[in-house]
């Protein structure tokens, strides 16, 4: 049996099993990983620039802290904020959205148009002004980038309910004297969730990539905090004499984006076929 | 028609005016003392003092915004507390490069988002090439950048790997800025040719994820379309795969990845930041972030303004073309 | 047979010249352009408002002051002055100007040009001025002659002369032709009239500065014919362009730890620095407790983490002074006993302190903040460590409940004279006293050590402040950081200055 059906079928990578498997994982590992760490992330354990070996598995990097220590609390401190920040724009979005869908008038209008100017102010300046209001760290950037994320999700939790408020079953629920919380919540929102799940799943990977490049250039957690975009950023000056120091972090930021896009991808496809 | 662009008109009006006062309030509550900057570090109190009551510092919030959008209006973005010009010069001087680099990666970026997403949508392709796509959206743009430079530059020496001219190629004087353009201008095709030389890698790194996000797009966007009736009675006419797409395909998948760009350029405004740091390449990205080292805030604040403004007549702009493409949207 | 009619010996013998030509366009660009890059754009190429660290080599190159510092040393020498003598009561200074030196404008330098410019430099709104405070009254009694009275006395003058940021004079080229309302401030920008061995031919900000050697130049013809000054803000850039051949040095800014590891091809110089690592300490919030602070200053003895933090390239501190400006005979002692630090910090309720450092000094001062953080973790303190912006770093002096505990940064005095660091940093009133330390016996001491002229004398004076200093635990010395300039082989006769950091004087710069 060759592997060209098989690969043209894309198995493994694009069934859904795969890649949500590997979200999972990443949980995992995000929660205990660090539990395993074999050294203090923080501190100093031995000679900077030691090169990967059975005392440290990935080496030391140039300040002399254990890098594998650094990358497995690294992943906690990427994942935990993404997750944060989808949570945050998606309940804050679907309520704005639900609000403006079901109240409709002057209101739904202001907040349309609010939606419109969060989308439009550049995400950069926000999270400059947060950090430099509140101090340097990971979770006023969580709040910083969930501030400017919740448009989006506002606008197709909007566009969802809005056209199934218009619905047959909708409206002999209204005149049956359905009160309007149950109505949300039974009729309406489920009607959005679909969207809504897909695109939370589509987005993990983006705010993956924007955690990471804030974190690059510096509006993350102060150092010594082992943030992987700034871990990258700051030993990218090792990049010919010792390139796994600053490469590590950079191919563990793909790989969390990686598994999360196909995950994405698999769900929407899923999603699509029922 | 004119009653849809009117209305977006007054709108877009409407948005940039609360873009001002939100940029304003954030101006009052980020802590750093613009007099002090200005007048430097040696300076005593007095002028310290002396140079906040010229900058009207001292007077109440209300009048402070008024000041604020009369200078708007005037053109005036403030002065830049690191390089003590104003920040609408600045912003003048450093706009072509960034500008340039932009509409090439937006360029290159949609040819290859067509190039990669109309054979697929044609069935050329295995899913090799969308799980290509998802793992090109996957990448740190500074580790697409860094690879691009080592491999390209540094390893095989095909291309330059900063700066937008060689050492020996004079600057153009150019009316636009836009060295390619300008070179040809002026007649120098070396210049022009230098120019794209050093143009290349930024712009790869710049278009990958457009092109990966276009690709996306239009390829699911195409998929959709695909499965519409009216692709099949084309095909019953007869008409080979590439000419469905072409006429049917291409224009019906449109609306949605026209939106993309719009996000694409905010998703750009983000990426030049790091490509520009890179390569040093002397454009708006590399001033913004010179502009947070320092906690240059009528420059972080002037630029961010600037660019959303845009941002915003480009959302006008495409909202019009939409409706141009299907006027089922205007009648929303 | 139609066409030229050309002899094979004559065409051999033209495209051997052809060749030759050829072969020496190639080797002559790249024998005599200098490659440099800056990773900061500089502000303004204005010499007396150019308060910056960068650029000071390009400045060196297209100005000259009256007197100079020579290389590798602090001793003084002449410069556009050919020589010079002060008067018995220290309060007047002639000078005497060399013949032939021309601006690059083209017009002769005179006495009444310096006169001008000197004039020019003493305007209160140009950030540089204050180096002119204390001077009287400035005359130009004939061509050659240019005389300075000062106020009162002051044995640091000369050096003030001399520093990176002194005066350099200016000619009537942009004072006279562009003075426009603000005596030349708009067109000195990115534009320069000088004396030195280059002009500034272009000055692209954000891109490129270019340097092109000054043809009529009134002392030894310089090397190369251009010296191209790229700027490439990512060091990381700057170390694979050398390494390439795409630059031919690196000024400042090499990490340390890659400096033991540097590919063929490349040496580097090590040369001394006035450069002095220094933590300032906040004593007016929770670190206002004396056996707080001594436990603090036990954990920091720099013997501890300074090989960690700069990889062989510093040694600890001897005094508050740099060693290059003032010789101290052995390292800041240090309280050693760090189970005793312990046990202070065990008794005190939980501390947690907060370390700061200059947001554009990441890449030399977050080691060091780090490995603090770390030695103070080492005797139960909580230490977080956080950059500024270096606007929001004179502001802590204005609210000190809410300012940092410790901020470290590694300072360039403006010339080599202890005066300038004294009064820089200690005084109640100087500058760069971060966190408002105020002692009036220091402040005392200091205006005493000010007047002295005997050498000796004088040190003494100095290093005693230092130890009191030290002893009240407000400044802590912690490191000397040498200074290194990676280039590529063959370059040579860089001839650095201690007093000039980061210079490379491309008068005398050349390949072997």
């Amino acid at each position: 049996m060759t592997l060209g059906p098989l690969w043209r079928a894309g198995w493994p990578l694009r069934s859904g099993a795969g890649p949500l498997i590997g979200l999972v994982v990443i949980t995992l590992l995000a929660i205990v990983g660090p539990s395993f760490a074999p050294a203090n992330p923080l501190l100093r354990v031995d000679v900077p620039y030691l090169g990967p070996s059975w005392h440290h598995w990935l080496g030391t990097d140039d300040i002399g802290r254990d890098l594998l220590s650094r990358i497995l609390y690294g992943v906690r401190l990427t994942w935990f904020p993404v997750i944060a920040v989808i949570a945050l724009a998606t309940a804050v979005g679907t309520a704005v959205g639900t609000v403006s869908a079901t109240a409709g008038g002057p209101v739904e209008l202001l907040l349309n148009r609010l939606c419109d100017l969060m989308m439009v102010i550049p995400s950069t300046l926000i999270a400059l002004a947060a950090a430099a209001a509140l101090g340097p760290g990971t979770w006023h950037l969580v709040a910083a980038i969930s501030v400017f994320w919740w448009p989006w999700y506002a606008r197709i939790a909007h566009t969802d309910i809005r056209r199934v408020a218009t619905r047959a079953h909708v409206e002999a629920a209204m005149l049956a004297g359905v009160g309007n919380p149950r109505l949300i919540l039974r009729y309406l929102l489920p009607a959005a969730l679909p969207s809504l799940v897909v695109a939370a799943s589509l987005d993990v990977a983006n705010v993956i990539l924007v955690l990471a490049m804030f974190s690059f250039l510096g509006l993350g957690a102060p150092a010594p905090a082992p943030e992987l975009g700034a871990m990258t950023a700051r030993s990218l000056v090792s990049l010919t004499t010792h390139w796994w120091i600053p490469l590590t972090p950079a191919i563990v930021i793909f790989v969390l984006a990686f598994t999360a896009n196909l995950a994405g991808d698999a769900i929407r496809r899923w999603m699509e076929s029922t | 028609m004119p009653m849809f662009i009117a209305k977006r008109l007054i709108s877009l009006v409407g948005i940039m005016i609360a873009l001002t006062f939100i940029i304003f309030v954030l101006q009052q509550i980020i802590p750093a003392d613009p007099a002090r900057a200005t007048v430097g570090m040696n300076a005593p109190r007095t002028s310290v003092e002396a140079k906040r009551k010229e900058l009207g510092l001292d007077q109440p919030l209300p009048l402070r915004y008024g000041r604020y959008l009369s200078r708007l209006l005037k053109g005036d973005l403030g002065v830049s507390t690191r390089t003590h010009r104003p920040v609408a010069v600045d912003l003048l001087h450093f706009l072509p490069a960034s500008a340039e680099l932009m509409l090439a990666a937006f360029a290159v970026g949609i040819t290859l988002a067509l190039a990669v997403a109309v054979p697929h949508a044609a069935g050329q392709t295995g899913s090799a090439i969308a799980t290509g796509i998802i793992a090109a959206s996957s990448a740190p743009i500074f580790l697409v950048g860094q690879v691009f430079a080592l491999l390209l530059w540094f390893w095989l020496g095909w291309f330059p790997g900063g700066g937008r001219l060689g050492p020996d190629t004079p600057a153009p004087e150019g009316p636009t800025g836009l060295f390619v353009l300008d070179g040809l201008l002026e007649g120098h095709l070396s210049t022009s040719i230098d120019a794209l030389h050093h143009l290349a890698l930024p712009t790869l790194t710049l278009a990958l994820p457009v092109a990966a996000a276009l690709g996306r797009a239009l390829t699911s966007s195409m998929t959709d379309v695909l499965r519409q009736t009216y692709i099949r009675t084309a095909r019953a006419k007869g008409l080979g795969e590439f000419a469905v797409v072409r006429h049917h395909v291409l224009r019906n998948a449109a609306p949605v990845p026209l939106a993309m760009v719009g996000l694409q350029f905010q998703q750009m405004f983000m990426n030049i930041l790091i490509v520009e740091g890179l390569f040093s390449w002397p454009g708006v990205g590399s001033y913004l972030v010179k502009a947070f080292a320092a906690a240059d805030l009528p420059a972080i604040l002037g630029v961010s303004l600037a660019f959303a403004g845009f941002y915003l007549v480009l959302a006008a702009v495409i909202d019009v073309l939409q409706a141009v493409l299907d006027p089922r949207i205007e009648a929303r | 047979m139609d066409g030229i009619d050309v002899k094979p010996g004559t065409a051999l013998r033209a495209g051997i010249a052809a060749l030759g030509l050829l072969g020496g366009m190639q080797s002559g660009w790249t024998e005599t352009v200098l490659h440099v890059a800056y990773q900061e754009d500089m502000s303004t190429f204005d010499p007396d408002n150019a308060f910056a660290l960068y650029g000071l080599d390009a400045l060196r190159a297209t100005y000259q002051g009256l007197i100079q510092y020579k290389p590798g040393s602090t001793e003084l020498t002449g410069w556009l002055a050919e020589s010079w003598s002060v008067s018995n009561d220290g309060l007047t200074y002639r000078f005497r100007l060399h013949r032939g030196v021309r601006f690059h404008d083209g017009h002769a330098l005179t006495a009444s040009d310096v006169l001008a410019y000197f004039r020019r430099r003493k305007s209160p709104d140009l950030a540089l001025s204050y180096f002119l405070n204390g001077v009287a009254d400035m005359s130009a009694p004939d061509a050659d002659t240019f005389v300075i009275r000062l106020a009162a006395p002051d044995p640091s003058f000369l050096d003030r002369l001399a520093s990176a940021w002194g005066p350099k004079i200016v000619g009537p080229g942009a004072l006279v032709d562009h003075a426009g309302s603000d005596h030349a401030e708009t067109w000195l920008n990115d534009h320069e009239d000088g004396t030195g061995p280059y002009r500034m031919t272009e000055f692209n900000r954000g891109q490129r500065y270019v340097l092109s050697r000054n043809e009529d130049y009134w002392g030894k013809r310089p090397y190369f014919d251009r010296i191209q000054i790229e700027i490439v803000p990512t060091m990381a850039q700057q170390m694979l362009m050398l390494r390439k051949g795409d630059l031919d040095l690196i000024q400042t800014g090499y990490p340390f730890e890659q400096l033991h590891h540097l590919p063929g091809g490349l040496r580097m110089l090590v040369h001394d620095d006035l450069g002095l690592e220094m933590a300032f300490v906040n004593g007016s919030r929770r670190l206002r407790d004396r056996l707080l602070r001594k436990a603090v200053l036990t954990a920091m003895n720099p013997a501890g983490w300074l090989d960690d933090a700069f990889f062989g390239f510093a040694t600890p501190a001897h005094s508050l002074y740099p060693r290059a400006m003032l010789g101290a005979p052995a390292p800041v002692e240090f309280p050693s006993d760090l189970a005793a630090a312990r046990q202070i910090v065990a008794h005190v309720a939980p501390v947690s302190l907060e370390i700061a450092y200059e947001d554009q000094e990441s890449a030399v001062q977050q080691h060091p903040a780090e490995l603090l953080a770390s030695a103070l973790e080492q005797i139960g303190i909580h230490a977080t460590v956080r950059p500024y912006p270096s606007d929001q770093v004179p502001l802590f002096a204005d609210d000190l409940e809410h300012a940092p505990d410790l901020f470290i940064a590694e300072n360039y005095p403006d010339a080599a004279h202890p005066s300038t660091q004294a009064g820089v940093f200690f005084a109640r009133t100087a500058p760069l006293n971060y966190f408002a330390y105020k002692n009036a016996q220091i402040d005392q001491l200091i205006d005493a050590a000010a007047l002295v002229n005997d050498p000796a004398d004088r040190d003494r004076r100095y290093l005693d402040i230092s130890k009191r200093l030290f002893a009240d635990m407000a400044f802590v010395p912690l490191a000397d950081i040498r200074g290194v300039i990676v280039y590529r082989e063959g370059l040579t006769d860089l001839d650095t200055r201690p007093a000039l950091p980061w210079v490379v004087d491309y008068e005398s710069i050349r390949r072997e």
